[in-house]
């Protein structure tokens, strides 16, 4: 490793819930911008391509101090072991890594998220009054996670017998869960009920996860400089697309807000294209570089 | 060998402490104690690619268990994976398990005299089978080994060629993008070319004490672990050998939506039971 070389610093930050852990990637004379990176979920240095990781390392050489961070029972974070959704984003977790940039001298933070990460970073993004700017990598869109997916009773049934769905209903919160999936999908689908109307109108149409247009809205009207990036090949992009929610489609219009929309070639999200991730990795570094001290 | 400075904390109602480091300012290494002198100490090495990436959060789990029942464990990250620094054009067999002896290294100048066990899985379990064979009578725990090294390259190249396949159908669940490429974009090159040159039975230079198998099923075809279960038993004093279904990962759909920190987890706890049990026979 050279002298100039960022170092790798780990550092816990204790919260009320117990710690959560992070790696500051330090430059060898920080600017005065810090950076918040948070990762997708279950992928706490990014998965196999260490996406999170090398995105950290390459803000650092361009002299950004940038701390990546795990959530509460991921990595090594305190905590059982969580699933977390989109709809549910750690945004404690994420104050949490902002004031540990922040009280590390830094006046103005740029906050990153990657998939779930982007959207915790869309959610925070007003509990931070340091906030310079904000970047979410291919977000999610729709509730839940951000799969449209057309539920039949005879998914239904073949779906209660795979043994994957014994696992969950040995605890309460899985059973918890098909009972209201049980619940919604006959509701919906009995030929005389009005929710199987309302349904047939809409099936192919998924829904904008309204907390994902709260979050968009709020960054556009807060002025917040934010970059949006998807690839191309990205099925969450294809998700905005078949939404065609005008409300989204207008905040992300060239020019009609603050929000900077971006599509690259090739696959962002599920990380499997490094030629896309190190695009992504250049693309990001120099819009922060723009918005940021160097 | 130099560490950074560490990042400690303490879990005082669980009975633990965790310290991380970066060795050489490369290696991520973290190591877990009771906070009374611990009665062993577990070497925790762990997979490449995709298996990391699952495996994770359980080997954190399964150390801080083992704290709690007054075991430490030494965990790391090979160079080039996970949070260690590092390129993997450079790493190959030897490189990883040097990383392992090097964790071993820092745990030890931390804990005199404890019985060692080792610990390790899938790839990773070859790596501990290596280390073990070099401390006489150790025992060894293992989640899906595997048999070879040349088994474990060709199952990943299987795997990308399938995510290459589905990701040119629109229809397939898997997400779109990616391009063809070979395993070795997931693996260290070196490692690749060095394929057919270790096996279980070649690594393991001077036998193996007991040894406990846990075989993780997950629609995968388990030929790899039985194969490796019948190597084992010509190399180690005994091995136990137990199945568990619905663990291909702590993650995806299928595995429970939480676990508290307390609740049961079945294929750590009984991995923990056997390695106090194992330490605490090596101690006698």
């Amino acid at each position: 490793m050279m002298a100039t070389d960022p170092r790798e610093v780990p550092i816990a930050m204790p919260t009320p819930a117990g710690h959560r852990f992070g790696i500051l990637s330090e430059p060898a004379t920080p600017s005065s911008v810090g950076v918040l990176v948070l990762p997708a979920h279950g992928n706490a240095f990014g998965g196999r391509t260490r996406f999170v990781h090398r995105l950290s390392r390459r803000l650092a050489t361009s002299g950004f101090r940038t701390l990546r961070i795990d959530y509460e029972g991921t990595g090594e974070s305190a905590g059982g072991v969580s699933r977390l959704f989109a709809g549910s984003p750690a945004v404690d977790d994420a104050e949490a890594g902002a004031r540990a940039v922040i009280d590390r001298g830094h006046e103005r933070i740029v906050v990153i998220g990657y998939c779930y990460g982007a959207r915790v970073a869309m959610a925070v993004a007003e509990r931070i009054p340091e906030i310079l700017a904000v970047v979410v990598i291919s977000p999610p869109v729709l509730p839940k996670g951000g799969k449209a997916v057309k539920r039949t009773v005879t998914s239904l049934v073949r779906g209660a017998f795979e043994p994957a769905r014994w696992g969950a209903l040995r605890h309460r919160a899985g059973r918890r869960r098909y009972r209201s999936l049980v619940r919604r999908t006959f509701r919906n689908k009995l030929p005389w009920s009005r929710g199987r109307r309302k349904a047939m109108a809409n099936v192919r149409r998924p829904r904008i996860d309204p907390m994902f247009l709260n979050d968009l809205t709020g960054l556009s009207e807060r002025a917040t400089p934010t970059l949006m990036v998807y690839g191309e090949s990205d099925r969450l992009l294809g998700d905005i697309g078949r939404a065609a929610d005008p409300r989204v489609d207008s905040l992300l219009a060239a020019g009609a807000s603050s929000i900077e929309f971006r599509v690259i070639p090739g696959g962002i999200h599920g990380l499997r294209d490094e030629v896309a991730e190190d695009a992504v990795i250049e693309l990001v570094t120099t819009w922060v570089e723009q918005h940021g001290d160097t | 060998m130099t560490t950074t400075q560490a990042c400690t904390w303490t879990d005082a109602e669980r009975g633990f402490r965790e310290e991380i480091t970066f060795v050489d300012d490369a290696m991520f290494t973290v190591t877990v104690a009771p906070l009374d002198a611990p009665r062993g100490l577990t070497l925790i090495c762990p997979p490449l690619a995709d298996d990391l990436v699952r495996n994770y959060r359980r080997e954190v789990v399964l150390a801080r268990r083992l704290a709690r029942h007054g075991i430490a464990s030494q965990r790391f990250h090979y160079r080039s994976t996970g949070n260690s620094l590092g390129e993997s054009q450079h790493m190959g067999w030897p490189d990883l398990v040097d990383d392992a002896r090097a964790a071993l290294r820092v745990a030890s100048e931390k804990f005199d005299d404890v019985p060692l066990a080792c610990f390790g899985t899938r790839f990773g379990a070859l790596v501990a089978a290596t280390v073990a064979s070099e401390h006489v009578g150790t025992p060894a725990a293992f989640w899906d080994p595997i048999p070879t090294l040349a088994d474990f390259v060709r199952d990943v190249v299987r795997i990308e060629r399938l995510v290459a396949l589905s990701d040119r159908n629109p229809d397939a669940p898997s997400v779109a993008g990616g391009r063809t490429g070979l395993a070795t974009r997931r693996l260290p090159t070196p490692l690749v070319d060095e394929r057919d040159e270790h096996s279980i039975t070649s690594v393991v230079s001077g036998g193996l004490g007991n040894v406990y198998v846990a075989s993780i099923v997950e629609g995968l075809d388990a030929r790899g672990t039985n194969k490796a279960i019948d190597a084992l038993r010509d190399l180690a004093t005994n091995v136990e050998s137990v199945s568990f279904s619905y663990e291909g990962s702590w993650w995806p759909v299928g595995a429970p939506l939480r676990r508290g920190e307390d609740d049961p987890w079945p294929l750590i706890d009984q991995t923990v039971e056997w390695l106090v049990d194992a330490l605490g026979a090596a101690q006698q």
